[in-house]
């Protein structure tokens, strides 16, 4: 188990770090709580022990960053002096909420501290690798009032029933007024979200935005534990995922922590289309949905993907790469005029055109400021709308100027555009696509002889 | 034919290195540590794949290709590349680049080099024509719609 120390006094943080290191667990120590921020960004621990003495960065502002950064992150608060905690009304409802997975009152015993290092260490795991099972009883709803912009929606046709929800989650009543539903910790079971649809007739549910990073985390982790056991695609939930991953990526910006969870999501959807040999089958089962920009992404990434996986020449290198260059092709369009956002570039006056041609350049230099991200990606987030006839932009770049993994993103963005814009299921997109000439000339050859394979049926 | 390899860097003991590394892949590797000496192996050899740094003195990388591509060489470009240079990969991408390596990155690097040399030995999609695309796209239509009729999916 990876731990990590906050604690302001340097002896006590070494005895304990001796202590856990014979005890095989790699263990590092922070004395500010700066220095507890910096490190879980570094080493993304699996427990953080935080001590409520620390300084520069209090433990509560280290708290908040690991609830919105790293929830997964089992959170142990040590303190020394009980009345600190009374004389801020911090109970241990109080504390859950807060990420705190368990308390320890300082001076204490060995037993407690490894009792409370499992339970802080396999939390998450547990939580994300749980299947429904027993029925617990429903909470009591409580009414709140609050303003809309605070909650986020989500079709209940895309959740994923699991043993319990690490989320808040409310049904709107009207305008401002949010009942809530489910608590942190409450059974999601398949009978719960469908009493919801049938009995109340509700086809959404709610949660608040500040819980969005704490949902991408927890819906990522629990693709990966569920693979081995079941053969759903759970596709709607991967769209829903991917929707609500680019409006954190919108409101908060580029972050590590963030583009790890990009790496999973593509990580996961590239498994999803390993394992399931016919994508025909697996869009049966999806449900539609307004189109629009995020959705587009989701297409966008997933079929990156396939044409990658059927490239005679494609390593998993080069998946992961197309995989999170489709996922962050749009980026640039942060920096553009709100009313080009969702237009098409043909639809647009030449002025306009213009402008809208430049957020390939906007992407890549939003990208630029990110040493960890890869230069392949910066490159396909810039070239993913060059077309191999040389009408695309920014640059016109003709076939063989063009990066090929670009070329593999501009293919799958037009074939997922078609989809959404026209409202086509996939089968009937790539019938469309294939047939018009003019895609022919814009698009690489093996890209889309490549996106064809993907619809034909392998042997399992 | 697995192609003759080029590798351009100033410095001399990461050329050491990657040629070590890339031995197998190449028939034949020939090493550069500037610009000049690059254009002077192109101009008298047949070279598959180049693997350039792209941030060097005197001539840089976006020089080399460009004057490369200029006499319409179209040689796959393999652009070793640090945090930093955003202005010259913003070139590079308009000379057209094979691919891109994080430097001192050595995973990934035979890979990109074999698919480089395997471009530059036999260009991918030249002299098929668009007639041909389209059958051979209808017939791959066909297989789908005949799957799909049997399984009733989608």
């Amino acid at each position: 188990m990876r731990v990590l120390i906050a604690d302001n006094d340097s002896a006590w943080g070494a005895n304990l770090k001796t202590f856990l290191m014979q005890r095989n667990h790699e263990t590092r120590v922070a004395t500010t709580g700066k220095e507890a921020q910096l490190a879980t960004y570094r080493q993304s621990p699996d427990v953080l022990v935080l001590d409520m003495s620390l300084e520069r960065h209090s433990a509560f502002e280290v708290l908040r960053y690991m609830r919105y950064n790293y929830p997964q992150v089992g959170v142990i608060l040590t303190y020394d002096d009980p009345g600190k905690l009374e004389a801020l009304e911090l109970t241990t409802e109080t504390l859950r909420k807060l990420g705190v997975r368990e308390s320890l009152k300082k001076p204490y015993g060995v037993e407690s501290l490894l009792k409370a290092l499992t339970e802080g260490g396999t939390w998450w795991k547990e939580l994300t690798a749980a299947t429904a099972t027993d029925p617990r009883t429903r909470p009591v709803p409580s009414e709140t009032l609050q303003s809309d912009d605070l909650f986020e929606k989500i079709p209940i046709a895309s959740l994923v029933p699991c043993e319990v929800t690490v989320l808040d989650h409310y049904i709107r009543l009207n305008s401002g007024r949010y009942l809530k539903v489910l608590h942190q910790g409450d059974a999601f079971l398949a009978q719960t979200l469908s009493d919801f649809v049938e009995t109340k007739g509700v086809a959404y549910l709610y949660f608040k935005k500040s819980d969005r990073r704490a949902y991408i985390n927890f819906m990522n982790d629990f693709f990966s534990s569920q693979f081995a056991r079941t053969r759903d695609p759970y596709l709607n939930s991967y769209k829903t995922l991917v929707m609500h991953f680019l409006d954190e990526l919108k409101d908060s910006g580029l972050s590590k922590p963030l583009i790890e969870e990009a790496g999973k999501i593509c990580f996961n959807m590239y498994r999803l289309v390993e394992r399931n040999k016919d994508l025909s089958q697996m869009f049966s089962a999806m449900s539609g949905a307004a189109p629009n920009f995020q959705e587009l992404h989701f297409y966008a990434t997933f079929f990156s993907i396939v044409i990658s996986t059927n490239l005679d020449w494609s390593s998993q290198r080069t998946t992961n790469y197309v995989a999170m260059g489709a996922l962050l092709a749009s980026l640039g369009k942060i920096k553009l005029d709100p009313r080009l956002a969702d237009k098409s570039i043909g639809d647009l006056q030449e002025e306009d055109a213009l402008s809208y041609a430049r957020y390939p350049e906007f992407g890549l230099e939003i990208l630029s400021a990110f040493a960890f991200i890869d230069e392949p990606v910066k490159q396909i987030v810039y070239q993913h709308r060059e077309t191999i006839d040389g009408q695309g932009f920014p640059n016109k770049l003709r076939d063989q100027q063009i990066y090929p993994l670009a070329k593999i993103v501009s293919t799958s963005m037009a074939f997922s555009e078609l989809m959404v814009d026209q409202g086509l299921s996939p089968l009937d997109a790539l019938n469309q696509f294939v047939t018009d000439r003019i895609n022919l000339l814009k698009f690489d050859p093996q890209c889309i002889k490549s996106l064809i394979l993907g619809f034909v049926r392998k042997e399992q | 034919m697995k192609g003759n390899l080029l590798l351009v860097d100033d410095e001399e003991h990461l050329l050491e290195l990657l040629q070590i590394t890339l031995q197998d892949l190449a028939d034949q590797i020939f090493v550069a540590t500037n610009g000049a000496e690059a254009l002077r192996i192109i101009s008298d050899h047949q070279i598959h794949c180049v693997v350039c740094d792209i941030n060097m003195p005197g001539m840089n990388g976006i020089q080399v290709i460009s004057q490369i591509r200029s006499l319409n060489n179209l040689v796959p470009f393999v652009f070793y590349t640090g945090h930093g240079n955003h202005e010259l990969m913003k070139e590079a991408a308009k000379f057209g680049a094979f691919d891109f390596l994080n430097k001192p990155q050595l995973k990934g690097l035979d890979e990109v080099v074999v698919r480089g040399l395997r471009q530059g030995v036999s260009p991918a999609s030249v002299g098929v024509s668009k007639e041909d695309l389209l059958s051979e796209y209808q017939s791959l239509l066909s297989t789908i719609t005949k799957q799909k009729s049997k399984n009733g999916a989608l």
